[in-house]
């Protein structure tokens, strides 16, 4: 037998007992002569002995042993063993033909050499990879150096880097103690628990307790606690405070931009509306501005450059150059405009008479070649149809009105066009009917006169041939209707020649 | 590692001979030795040795169980194949051993011994000789001794 024989799971049947080991039989071998069994190694040291059987001490030789029946062998083979590592902890059962496999393999409890190239140490197969034997290599927690593991005691009593001399006590400690003797040595420089309020005290902690009894801070400590708190929560509202004016900050750029945004959509209809609002607000100022010569001058403030360049841009053939006229001269070009050429406009024109102003003066210098000329149509209705390019704009109304105003415009500008269609469309067929009328009594002269060239023609031919119907043979011969029809048309063109000859 | 197995062996039959112990007979290993063991064996009936109780060593050598096991009488008895020393003349205990035997076998057979002496094949010859020439004899020395020596 080479190894410890197994732990059996089960009492194993008394049949299948080698009588020399008292255990199942292992590579059972079989006496030919008596036919007893037993395990091999047990029958070879058995006859080493004495060349008997053991069993009935007939004479038996080695030369008879032979293997065991296959179905003894499967018997035992197959028997239930559980690992031989049990003690150690494996709870591993199989058949015992298997074990072998088990414990080479798969075991975790089986013995392996360290992994460690130097160490002749056995250890667990499950703890193969975390052992550490003396010849791992460790890391000294305080230097870092490598270290082999069994000389790390050695090295931690005497490691540099263990200890630390402190500055202020001069008193040599270990480096774990490192932070908590900072903090509790008597040697180290403090400064006063008020030194926050201002207290200039500095020493060591040792002489700390002496000078809180002595500092004048410490009797007012009361105080500095509510005044500490109320800062606290000044300092908090501070803070919701400023958060709240950036919101604020940000609302207002939102509001800017939007505004920036209506502005350039607007187009020279933005104003700003300090301008309106104040004149709307103050009645004073729009009693003034009419009454005052000036007026028109300062209102003019109202206008930012930008107002005109929108406007210049908008309507690049008006110049401006009429707003340097006098007021007096507006007033006069004003009132030299008929009444009902003006704009019925929203009710917003009243407000501002500058702005009234300033639209005439735009129209005034527009090139208008023919403004009077709209009298010369004969029925014309609309308040205006100006010829030239340009609408009639007021940028002192709103947009709608402006938009409304337009319209009428065109309506009473298609209104008038119609009309002046149909008038002209009238007297083109009076026209048409007379001349007609003439044409018609000039044919009817043109052909008496050639009835009577006719007649004057054969009366000549009848005095020069002397028989009056031979040549009309000539001309037409075997037709005797012609002359007939010729002369019953000639009748009555003869009978009217007097009278268009007359009227010739 | 011959011995692992048979190591087992012996501890096997230890345990059946304290838990299942051969009528008349004890075993008990020493606890420093487990191959020694103290042996007493009661006089079988209907021999000079009745009520008689024997004690005896038993060693089992290294070879056991190729070997056979070394067993000595301790208490003095009168038997023609017992000496004064306790060795036993014994077949199985020489030649006739076989690795079959075992503990119980061999006490049994040493039980069975004290019941029929063999005169013929002696180891101690005076006693051999007293039995062959007077039976009767003999067997009142073997009860004189039996109650004088295995009586305790």
């Amino acid at each position: 037998m080479n190894s410890p024989s197994p732990i059996y799971v089960e009492a194993p049947n008394q049949n299948l007992v080698c009588c020399i080991c008292r255990m199942p039989f292992v590579d059972p071998c079989t006496n030919q002569a008596c036919s007893h069994t037993f395990c091999r190694d047990c029958i070879i040291q058995s006859l080493a002995h004495s060349p008997q059987c053991p069993i009935d001490r007939s004479t038996l030789r080695i030369e008879d042993i032979h293997p065991a029946d296959p179905i003894i062998r499967s018997l035992v083979d197959e028997l239930a063993v559980k690992c031989s590592n049990e003690s150690a902890g494996c709870l591993h059962t199989c058949q015992r033909q298997l074990l072998d496999a088990h414990i080479k393999t798969d075991c975790p409890y089986a013995l392996v050499p360290c992994s460690a190239h130097a160490c002749a140490e056995e250890v667990f197969r499950k703890d193969k990879d975390g052992h550490i034997c003396a010849h791992t290599s460790v890391t000294c927690e305080e230097c870092e150096k490598s270290i082999k593991y069994n000389e790390l005691e050695a090295h931690r009593s005497r490691c540099p880097k263990r200890f630390f001399q402190c500055e202020d006590c001069e008193i040599e400690q270990p480096c774990s103690s490192r932070a908590t003797h900072t903090s509790s040595c008597y040697a180290v420089t403090v400064k006063c628990s008020h030194e926050h309020h201002g207290c200039p005290w500095e020493g060591r902690r040792k002489d700390l307790p002496a000078h809180t009894t002595t500092c004048s801070y410490e009797s007012i400590k009361g105080f500095f606690a509510i005044q500490d708190a109320r800062n606290a929560t000044l300092d908090n509202q501070n803070m919701l405070l400023k958060q709240k004016i950036d919101t604020l900050e940000s609302q207002l750029r939102v509001a800017q931009f939007e505004l920036r945004c209506a502005q350039s959509a607007l187009g020279p209809w933005f104003r700003d509306s300090t301008s309106r609002s104040t004149s709307v607000s103050s009645p004073s100022s729009q009693l003034l501005i009419p009454s005052q010569p000036n007026g028109a001058s300062s209102s003019r403030l109202y206008m930012s450059p930008s107002d005109q360049d929108s406007i210049t841009q908008y309507f690049p053939d008006i110049s401006f150059d009429d707003r340097h006229t006098s007021p007096l001269a507006e007033e006069e070009q004003r009132s030299q405009r008929p009444a009902p050429d003006r704009p019925a406009f929203s009710p917003l024109t009243q407000y501002s008479s500058s702005h009234v102003s300033f639209n005439d003066t735009s129209f005034n210098g527009a090139p208008i070649p023919n403004w009077s000329s709209t009298g010369s149509f004969p029925t014309g209705t609309g308040p205006r149809s100006p010829q030239n390019i340009v609408a009639p704009l007021n940028l002192n109304t709103t947009l709608e009105g402006s938009l409304q105003g337009l319209r009428e415009s065109v309506v009473a500008l298609s209104t008038s066009l119609d009309s002046l269609g149909r008038r002209s469309d009238i007297a083109l067929t009076n026209e048409a009917l007379r001349l007609n009328e003439e044409v018609m009594s000039l044919r009817a002269a043109l052909h008496g006169l050639r009835m009577q060239v006719h007649t004057i023609m054969i009366d000549h031919n009848a005095q020069v041939t002397g028989r009056g119907p031979g040549i009309d043979s000539m001309f037409v011969p075997g037709d005797s209707q012609w002359p007939s029809f010729n002369l019953s048309r000639a009748h009555p063109m003869q009978n009217a020649s007097p009278n268009s000859i007359t009227k010739l | 590692m011959p011995l692992c197995s048979y190591e087992q062996r012996i501890i096997k039959e230890t345990e059946r001979l304290v838990a299942d112990p051969a009528p008349g007979i004890t075993a008990s290993p020493h606890d420093d030795n487990l191959r020694y063991f103290d042996v007493t064996i009661q006089g079988p009936e209907g021999s000079p040795f009745q009520n008689g109780v024997f004690r005896l060593e038993l060693f089992l050598p290294e070879e056991y169980p190729m070997a056979p096991p070394k067993v000595r009488f301790l208490t003095k008895i009168y038997h023609p194949n017992i000496d004064k020393l306790g060795r036993i003349c014994l077949d199985i205990l020489k030649d006739k051993w076989s690795p079959a035997l075992q503990i119980r076998t061999v006490l049994l057979s040493v039980q069975a011994l004290l019941s029929a002496p063999n005169p013929d094949d002696p180891l101690a010859t005076d006693v051999a000789k007293h039995y062959k020439e007077n039976e009767l004899d003999a067997q009142r020395v073997s009860r004189e001794w039996t109650e004088k020596y295995a009586s305790g």
